[in-house]
C-alpha cells in the first residue's frame, strides 16, 4: 500500500481533542484513544497508531510532556500531560473552531 | 515558551537515547495493544480473536513506530546506519569486486592527491611562521625587458637597501653548499647565507638562543656563528636543549651555534630545508663570497627581500625600483645592460609569488595543472567502471528493490541505500587514496637526485590536501553510484518485478559506448604495459652492459683535505701519501687518482678544456690522472705510451687522448707527438686560474662508451701536473668493492675528528644514479600500467556481467529449447574475449610504432622485444578471460528452471 500523508486538518483536528481529552486530566495514550471515542460517541473511531506520531509532536512543540508511571492495574504506561503552554494553545484552538464553525452555520442558516 | 524549549530539549537528547527511546515505544505501544485486547475479552471475545482485532484497530503498528521515529527526527540516522550495514554486507558477499574497486578508487584518489599535495606545497602553503606575509616583497633584476628574471648583485642591493623609501628593511641571502662534519655525521649541508637583517625582515623570533649581533654579520667579519635550523636541531642534534653554544665544524672551519630558528622556518626557496643560516660576510671556505665578487656590480647572485613600509604598496614599491633602476643604469651602463645593450630592471614580487623561481612560476602551475587534470580524468575513467560494476549489480537486485518499494520505500530511499554502497567504496577509497598520496610525497620528499647535495622539500599533507581528498572521494561516490542508483530505482521497478530478473534497462547505444570505452582501455593498458616492459629490458640490458670503463670492483672515494689552503706541492704530496699507503695495503691491487669521476652524472663533462682547434675554440672533456688510472679502468693504449710518474710537476705536459678525440679534431696526424694548444682550464664552469698551455700528445687510448652513447673526446693530464684541491681516490682488490670501502676509510681518516671529508663506496653505486631516471620513468611506468590493467579488467568485468544479467532469460530459455550449456555460455564470454581481442590488437597498432620512435630510449634490447610485448598481452588476455569467466559462471550454475520460475 503506498504511504500517504495526513491531511493538515485531520492532523490538526486530532491534536484539538487530545488536547481536549487532556485538560481533564493527565491519560496515557489508550486512554486518550478511549475518551476521544467515548465523548464523540463513536462517531470518531481515531485510527489510533495515527495517535502517537500526533503526540510526539505535541511533544516537540511543547504542548505535552510525558512520564512513564504505573496503572491501578500495576502496569507501566506512558502519561501524557498538559502544560501551560498546552492549555493556551487549547484555548486558541476552541476559540478558532468556534469562529470557523459559527461561520458556517450562518452561512449555512442563510443559505436556507 | 519554556515548554517548547523544554521538548525541543528532550528531542535532542533523545537522538543519544536512541536505543532506549526504541524500547519505550515498543513498550507503549504494546500496552496500548494489551489494553484493546483486554477490553475486548472483557466484552467477551475469544482471546486469540481479541488480539487480532486489537492489532487491526491499532493501525500498522511498524508503520506507527516509523511514524514516531520521522517526529522524533531519528528516521534518517536509523536508515543510515541500517543502509551503511547492509551496504557492508552486500560488498562482503562479493569480496574480489569490491577489494579490485577500493583499490581503483584509491589509485585514483591517490593519484589526484599526490599532484594537489605537491602542487599546494610549492604553490599555495602557507610561508612558515613569517610575520604578516602579505607585506614582504622580494626584488629582482630582471633582462629581456623584465621577462627573464635574475638574482641581484650585492652592490646593487646596498643601494636598495640604502635608497628605498617604500621599504623599511631589505636583506639580502643566497644558498652555500657546505661540507659539515662532526663526529657523528659528515655530509653536505645546505645553507643560507644572510644579512644581519634577514630574521628581522622575515619578523620572526628565535626557538632558542639567538639570532646574529650587528658585529657578527659586518662584512668581513671572522666571527663563524650560525643560526640553527628547527629541523636540523631536532634530527641531526637530537633536539639538546644545550644547542647554544655548541659547536659545528662547518668546511673545515669551526662554527659557534647561537641560536635555533622556529620551526616551520624554512629556506626562500620551494621550501628547501635548509640546516641553518650564515652570515655572508664570512671570508674564506669556498661558497663564500671573495671580496672582489662582493663588489663587482655585475656579478649576480643575491636573493633581495624586503618589508613594506606600514602603508605602501608593492605597487609603490615597484615604482620606486624602477626608477632606482634607471639611475644605476646611467651610473654603471657596463653591468647594467643584457647582451643585446637593453637596460636592466627590477622587479617587484609578493613574498608569495617569489617562492617558485618567478620564472618557472607559470611552467610549474601548468604542470600541475596538467597533471591534475590527467590524474582527474583517471579518476572519472575508475568511476566509469565502477558504476559500470555497480550497475550490473543494481540490475541483478531489481526484485529485492521492487519487494523494498513495495513496502513503503520511497525511491528517494532506494536510492540512498544504493548510493551508500559506492559511497562505502569511495570512502574506503578514499582513505586508501590520502595514504598512497603521503607515501608517494614520502618518496618525493627524500629523491635521491644526482647531485651530492641534499635538496630536501617541504611537502606535508595539510588541510587543504585532506579537504580535497574528501571532495574527491564524496564526487567520486556520485559519479560512480548515482547513475546505477537513478535507474535501478526508477520507473521500470514494477517491469522488473514482473519480468525479468536482469533489470529494465534498455540495450543499445548505452551499451555499446561501454563496450567501446572498455576496448579502449584494454588499448591503453597494452601501450603503457609494453612501454614498460620495453623500458625495464632496456634498463636491465644498461646496467649489466659494458660501460666503457671496467668499474667492477673498485672502491672509490672523494677526498677533501682538511686544510684547503696548502700549497700545490703539499696537497701533492698529501694525496701521493695516500696512493703509496693503499698500495702497501695487501687486500689492494690497484690504486689510482683522478681529479674527478668519469661515470657521474654530473662530474663527467664538468671538467673541461678550451682547446684551439682552427680558429675555433671547442671545449673537451679532461680528466687529470696517476699513471695507474687507464690501466685500471681498462681504457687501453694502443698507441704510444701512458702517463708515468715521471710526467711531473717540472716535466712536459703530456696528455693521452681517446680515438674519438683523434677522429674529431686530429684526423691527420697518428696521435702521438701530436699537440694540443689549451686556451682555458674549465672545472664547474669556473675557469681556473691556469695558464694557456700546449699538451704533447704521448699516447692513444682505444674508444670505450657508456651503452647508449658514443664515444665522447676526451683527454687524460696527468694529475703531477694538476693543481688539486681535492681528489678521487680509486682501489681494487681481490675482495668486492663493498669490502675495500672500509680499507679506504682506515688509510685515509686515521684520527676520527680528523675531518677530511671522504664518502667511500662501490664505483658501480655512482653508475646507478646514470639510470636513475631511467629507473624512475620504469617503475612509474610500470605502476601506471597495473593501474591501467586494472581498469581495463575491471571494465571487461563490468560490461560482460551486465550482459549476462541482462539475456539470463534469454539464455535460460536458449537452453530449455536444447542448446548445450557450454554453447550458452561460449556465446556470453565470446562478446567479452572479442572486446578484449579488439582492445589488444588497437593496443599493439599503437605500441608497435611508439616503440620504433622511442629506439633511441632504449639499448640492449631490440625494438620487437617479445617478452616486452608478448607479456602484457598475455597477461591481458588472461586476466580478461578470467573476468569474462566469473559472470558467466552464474550462467551456469542457473538453470533455465530457476530463471522461469522466478517470473
Amino acid at each position: 500500500m503506498p504511504h500517504q500523508e495526513k491531511s493538515d486538518l485531520l492532523q490538526g483536528t486530532l491534536e484539538m481533542l487530545v488536547l481536549k481529552v487532556l485538560s481533564l486530566g493527565a491519560m496515557h495514550g489508550w486512554g486518550i484513544s478511549e475518551r476521544i471515542q467515548q465523548m464523540s460517541k463513536d462517531v470518531f473511531q481515531v485510527n489510533q497508531g495515527s495517535l502517537y506520531p500526533a503526540l510526539q509532536r505535541m511533544k516537540r512543540k511543547g504542548w505535552v510532556r510525558s512520564e512513564w508511571r504505573v496503572t491501578e492495574n500495576n502496569r507501566r504506561a506512558r502519561y501524557y500531560e498538559l502544560t501551560a503552554t498546552g492549555e493556551r494553545q487549547l484555548d486558541r484552538e476552541l476559540a478558532a473552531w468556534r469562529r470557523s464553525s459559527g461561520a458556517v452555520e450562518r452561512i449555512l442558516a442563510v443559505a436556507y | 515558551m519554556l515548554d517548547r524549549l523544554r521538548g525541543r530539549l528532550e528531542v535532542l537528547i533523545s537522538v543519544f537515547r536512541r536505543g532506549r527511546e526504541r524500547r519505550e515505544l515498543d513498550e507503549e505501544v504494546q500496552f496500548h495493544i494489551a489494553m484493546e485486547t483486554d477490553k475486548l475479552i472483557s466484552a467477551g471475545v475469544d482471546p486469540a480473536e481479541a488480539s487480532r482485532r486489537a492489532n487491526v484497530r491499532f493501525g500498522g503498528v511498524e508503520r506507527t513506530k516509523q511514524e514516531v521515529r520521522d517526529v522524533m527526527g531519528f528516521r534518517w540516522l536509523d536508515d543510515l546506519v541500517l543502509d551503511v550495514r547492509h551496504g557492508i554486507r552486500t560488498l562482503a558477499k562479493t569480496p574480489v569486486v569490491a577489494v579490485v574497486t577500493i583499490l581503483s578508487l584509491g589509485l585514483g584518489i591517490g593519484a589526484s592527491t599526490a599532484v594537489f599535495t605537491i602542487g599546494n606545497a610549492f604553490l599555495f602553503a602557507d610561508p612558515g611562521g613569517l610575520a604578516h606575509p602579505e607585506t614582504l616583497v622580494a626584488v629582482y633584476t630582471s633582462s629581456d625587458e623584465g621577462r627573464l628574471y635574475d638574482e641581484t648583485s650585492f652592490q646593487d642591493y646596498l643601494d636598495i637597501a640604502a635608497d628605498s623609501r617604500t621599504l623599511e628593511d631589505v636583506a639580502a641571502y643566497r644558498i652555500g653548499v657546505l661540507n659539515a662534519g662532526d663526529a657523528r655525521r659528515r655530509d653536505r649541508i645546505v645553507t643560507e647565507l644572510v644579512t644581519g637583517n634577514y630574521f628581522a625582515v622575515l619578523g620572526v623570533t628565535p626557538a632558542l638562543g639567538r639570532f646574529f649581533d650587528a658585529d657578527e654579520t659586518v662584512i668581513g667579519s671572522a666571527h663563524r656563528v650560525m643560526v640553527l635550523s628547527y629541523r636540523a636541531w631536532q634530527d641531526r642534534f637530537g633536539g639538546a636543549p644545550d644547542m647554544v653554544g655548541r659547536e659545528w665544524r662547518l668546511d673545515g672551519e669551526v662554527f659557534t651555534v647561537v641560536g635555533v630558528a622556529p620551526e616551520g622556518l624554512r629556506g626562500r626557496f620551494l621550501r628547501l630545508d635548509v640546516a641553518g643560516w650564515i652570515p655572508l660576510g664570512i671570508p674564506g671556505g669556498t661558497y663564500h663570497a671573495t671580496p672582489e665578487e662582493l663588489a663587482d656590480r655585475g656579478d649576480r647572485d643575491y636573493q633581495v627581500i624586503g618589508r613594506l613600509r606600514p602603508g605602501a604598496t608593492r605597487a609603490d614599491a615597484g615604482a620606486e625600483m624602477a626608477v632606482l633602476a634607471q639611475r644605476l643604469h646611467a651610473a654603471y651602463p657596463d653591468q647594467w645592460e643584457d647582451a643585446r645593450g637593453r637596460p636592466y630592471v627590477f622587479t617587484v614580487l609578493s613574498e608569495k609569488d617569489s617562492r617558485v623561481p618567478p620564472d618557472a612560476r607559470v611552467a610549474l602551475a601548468a604542470a600541475a595543472a596538467f597533471l591534475l587534470a590527467g590524474a582527474l580524468m583517471i579518476l572519472l575513467l575508475v568511476c566509469a567502471n565502477v558504476g559500470g560494476v555497480l550497475l550490473a549489480r543494481a540490475g541483478r537486485r531489481a526484485r529485492e528493490l521492487a519487494v523494498r518499494s513495495s513496502l513503503g520505500a520511497s525511491r528517494g530511499r532506494l536510492v540512498r541505500l544504493l548510493l551508500t554502497e559506492s559511497a562505502l567504496l569511495a570512502a574506503a577509497g578514499g582513505a586508501l587514496g590520502i595514504y598512497l598520496a603521503y607515501l608517494a610525497t614520502r618518496m618525493f620528499r627524500s629523491l635521491p637526485l644526482p647531485v651530492d647535495i641534499p635538496l630536501r622539500f617541504d611537502i606535508t599533507l595539510d588541510h587543504r590536501v585532506v579537504l580535497f581528498a574528501a571532495v574527491v572521494s564524496i564526487g567520486a561516490a556520485l559519479a560512480a553510484g548515482l547513475a546505477p542508483a537513478l535507474q535501478a530505482s526508477g520507473p521500470g521497478l514494477m517491469a522488473a518485478m514482473k519480468t525479468e530478473p536482469g533489470g529494465a534497462v534498455k540495450p543499445g547505444r548505452k551499451s555499446r559506448l561501454r563496450s567501446f570505452l572498455v576496448v579502449f582501455q584494454v588499448a591503453v593498458a597494452v601501450v603503457i604495459l609494453v612501454s614498460a616492459g620495453l623500458m625495464f629490458r632496456s634498463l636491465r640490458a644498461g646496467l649489466a652492459a659494458d660501460p666503457g670503463m671496467d668499474l667492477r670492483g673498485v672502491a672509490l672515494t672523494w677526498v677533501s683535505p682538511p686544510h684547503q689552503d696548502m700549497d700545490p706541492a703539499a696537497l701533492r704530496r698529501y694525496f701521493l701519501d695516500i696512493e703509496e699507503r693503499l698500495q702497501a695495503r695487501p687486500e689492494v691491487r690497484q690504486v689510482a687518482l683522478s681529479r674527478m669521476a668519469e661515470a657521474h652524472l654530473m662530474m663527467d663533462g664538468s671538467a673541461l678544456l678550451q682547446v684551439e682547434d682552427g680558429g675555433e675554440t671547442p671545449q673537451v672533456r679532461f680528466n687529470a690522472v696517476t699513471p695507474g688510472y687507464l690501466e685500471m679502468f681498462g681504457l687501453n693504449v694502443i698507441r704510444g705510451r701512458t702517463l708515468r710518474m715521471t710526467d711531473g710537476p717540472g716535466a712536459p705536459l703530456v696528455a693521452v687522448v681517446n680515438e674519438a678525440f683523434l677522429r674529431r679534431y686530429q684526423p691527420s696526424t697518428p696521435g702521438p707527438g701530436g699537440r694540443i694548444r689549451v686556451a682555458r682550464w674549465i672545472d664547474f664552469g669556473q675557469a681556473l686560474p691556469r695558464p694557456a698551455a700546449t699538451l704533447e700528445i704521448v699516447g692513444v687510448a682505444a674508444d670505450r662508451a657508456f651503452p647508449g652513447e658514443s664515444a665522447v673526446p676526451r683527454v687524460w693530464t696527468s694529475f703531477l701536473q694538476d693543481d688539486p684541491v681535492r681528489a678521487i681516490v680509486y682501489i681494487r682488490g681481490r675482495g668486492s668493492a663493498a669490502s675495500l670501502v672500509p680499507v679506504l676509510r682506515q688509510e685515509i681518516e686515521p684520527r676520527p675528528d680528523d675531518v677530511t671529508l671522504i664518502d667511500p663506496m662501490p664505483y658501480v653505486d655512482l653508475l646507478d644514479m646514470r639510470f636513475m631516471g631511467h629507473r624512475l620513468f620504469a617503475r612509474i611506468t610500470a605502476l601506471a600500467g597495473l593501474f591501467a590493467l586494472i581498469l581495463a579488467v575491471m571494465g571487461v568485468y563490468g560490461v560482460v556481467s551486465f550482459a549476462v544479467a541482462q539475456r539470463l532469460r534469454e539464455m535460460a530459455i536458449r537452453q530449455a529449447m536444447g542448446a548445450r550449456r557450454r554453447q550458452v555460455v561460449t556465446a556470453m564470454l565470446s562478446g567479452g574475449m572479442r572486446m578484449t581481442a579488439i582492445g589488444l590488437l588497437v593496443g599493439l597498432g599503437l605500441a608497435v610504432p611508439l616503440a620504433f620512435l622511442s629506439r633511441s630510449l632504449l639499448f640492449g634490447v631490440s625494438t620487437l622485444d617479445p617478452l616486452a610485448f608478448g607479456g602484457p598481452i598475455l597477461v591481458l588476455a588472461t586476466a580478461a578471460g578470467l573476468a569474462s569467466l566469473v559472470p558467466a559462471r552464474r550462467l551456469l550454475r542457473t538453470t533455465p528452471m530457476d530463471v522461469l520460475r522466478a517470473e
